[in-house]
């Protein structure tokens, strides 16, 4: 029984590092939605003939400028987009690493519910691994839910309150709150904490 | 590899008999000469224009710093000062130390343009250097070529045959210019801005002069460094021709520009709107196949 646990919690940590480079992709989220933002913020004043001065001078200035900055927004959202990918990766190769484990430990001889949940020592019952395992990974999903359609609502179109809301839903990441990550892990490796 | 063995594009024959300014020999000896010019030359556009495009990067990281400066100046007198209010003068000594920071801004702007100017006269020289005439040196067997056109009868081109492969003179010449074109154009843009710019930072000061129009001459020698790139004819530097002209001085002295309108000159200066840089990426590619070397 205690050599399932180790086998589990292997996976786990090897998923960890998986989750790791979430936040790392969310700097980079970030940076490109500022990016994104400030074009944005930007676009009504470049809309309105009387912000250009004497630059009213060159032909079809207005025009062309919005022109350009909607090429540079574009080119940010397909970033953004990638950036997305790559978050849906994580949480693709978390939930095979989810359905693998329960695999290996259905795959061994069958345990009984008991065995599920029987405590070595201050190891993790296998059950409570799998119940953490599990919801690490449902956290993630639904992160990357909640970013894709934050994202979706982030248009040319929209107004400043608005991307304000949005980028303190990318920097909260509500699904994934640290502290509850941070105890399921520590039930999961409960051993190694002392 | 520089011999005309290896790019045999015209048979010496052929080009014998033809009534070619150059004939096969002197083309032969031609080719060399033209080809190592024209390495040359197209190194220097792409060197110009990657300083080109640093020079605007730096001017844009000091035309938003004077844009703040200038707007903390104008936001002072309303500006919280917390417990600092008390102190005697306070606004008076931050509003002088704000203005000494937007005259070093607009002075690096300036430097920046001016940087900008000179890259461009080296495009523009390079784009103008791309035939080689033949040397006329009555006492010395060995022909010579040189960049200066000695004989009216020499147009510098090889009578018009390839350089490398299949690229003539003429041709490298029109994709040079269709480079510095774009050069030009976000040039007198960039100075339209630059007029603004330095604008702003003079109406905080004390001269009498409160703003600055297209025919100023914004540094000392930068009229005769556009009119040795062609840039301006005779004394006066006129506005490009399809600007219309009212509404550059449109402009009335002494109003300050809104923040948005700031907003508008600090994107169009980063846009370099003029600047393809597809199609810039595509001539020196096709460029660098052409004469088999990488320029940059």
């Amino acid at each position: 029984m205690e050599a399932v646990v180790r086998k589990v919690q292997q996976r786990v940590r090897k998923a960890r590092e998986e989750m790791d480079q979430w936040d790392d992709l969310n700097t980079r989220l970030l940076s490109q939605f500022s990016n994104a933002a400030a074009v944005i913020s930007r676009l009504q004043a470049l809309g309105e003939d009387k912000n250009y001065g004497p630059l009213r001078a060159v032909p079809n200035i207005r025009v062309d400028l919005i022109g350009n900055q909607m090429e540079v927004l574009e080119l940010i959202f397909v970033k953004i987009r990638e950036t997305l990918e790559k978050f849906n990766d994580v949480v693709k190769a978390l939930n095979k690493a989810l359905r693998d484990t329960k695999q290996m430990v259905r795959g061994g001889s069958a345990l009984t519910a008991k065995q599920m949940q029987l405590q070595v020592g201050i190891l993790p019952s296998i059950a409570e691994c799998l119940d953490g395992f599990q919801t690490l990974c449902e956290m993630h999903h639904d992160e990357f839910t909640l970013k894709s359609s934050a994202i979706s609502l982030l248009t040319w179109k929209t107004c400043s309150s608005d991307i304000a809301v949005l980028r303190q839903l990318l920097v909260d990441q509500p699904n994934i709150p640290k502290d509850e990550v941070q105890s399921i892990f520590d039930i999961i490796f409960a051993d190694e904490i002392c | 590899m520089e011999t005309s063995a290896a790019t045999p594009t015209r048979p010496p024959h052929q080009a014998a008999t033809s009534p070619s300014p150059s004939p096969s020999s002197s083309l032969r000896l031609w080719r060399p000469a033209a080809q190592r010019n024209m390495r040359n030359q197209w190194s220097h556009l792409s060197a110009a224009k990657e300083q080109w495009l640093a020079a605007v990067a730096d001017g844009r990281a000091h035309a938003s710093a004077l844009v703040n400066v200038h707007l903390s100046c104008r936001n002072m007198p309303t500006m919280d000062l917390g417990v600092l209010k008390d102190m005697p003068g306070i606004r008076d000594k931050a509003n002088s130390k704000l203005a000494l920071r937007e005259e070093q801004y607009s002075g690096m702007l300036l430097s920046a343009y001016k940087e900008m100017v000179r890259q461009l006269s080296y495009l523009v020289e390079a784009s103008h250097s791309m035939r080689r005439f033949s040397k006329a040196a009555p006492n010395c067997p060995i022909t010579q070529f040189s960049d200066r056109q000695d004989n009216l009868n020499d147009s510098g081109d090889g009578g018009g045959a390839p350089v490398f492969k299949w690229f003539s003179v003429l041709e490298f010449e029109s994709l040079a210019q269709e480079l510095v074109q774009m050069f030009v154009s976000e040039q007198k843009l960039k100075r339209l801005l630059l007029l603004e710019f330095l604008s702003i930072a003079l109406k905080e000061g004390v001269e009498l002069q409160t703003s600055l129009n297209w025919g100023d001459e914004l540094y000392d020698g930068e009229s005769n460094k556009l009119q040795s790139i062609g840039l301006q004819s005779g004394d006066a530097y006129s506005p490009p021709e399809n600007w219309c002209a009212e509404r550059l001085g449109s402009q009335r002295p002494g109003n300050l520009p809104l923040h948005e309108v700031l907003q508008v000159y600090l994107t169009t200066w980063h846009a370099n709107m003029n600047i393809n840089r597809s199609r810039i990426d595509e001539i020196f590619e096709l460029v660098e196949e052409e004469m088999k070397i990488k320029l940059s």
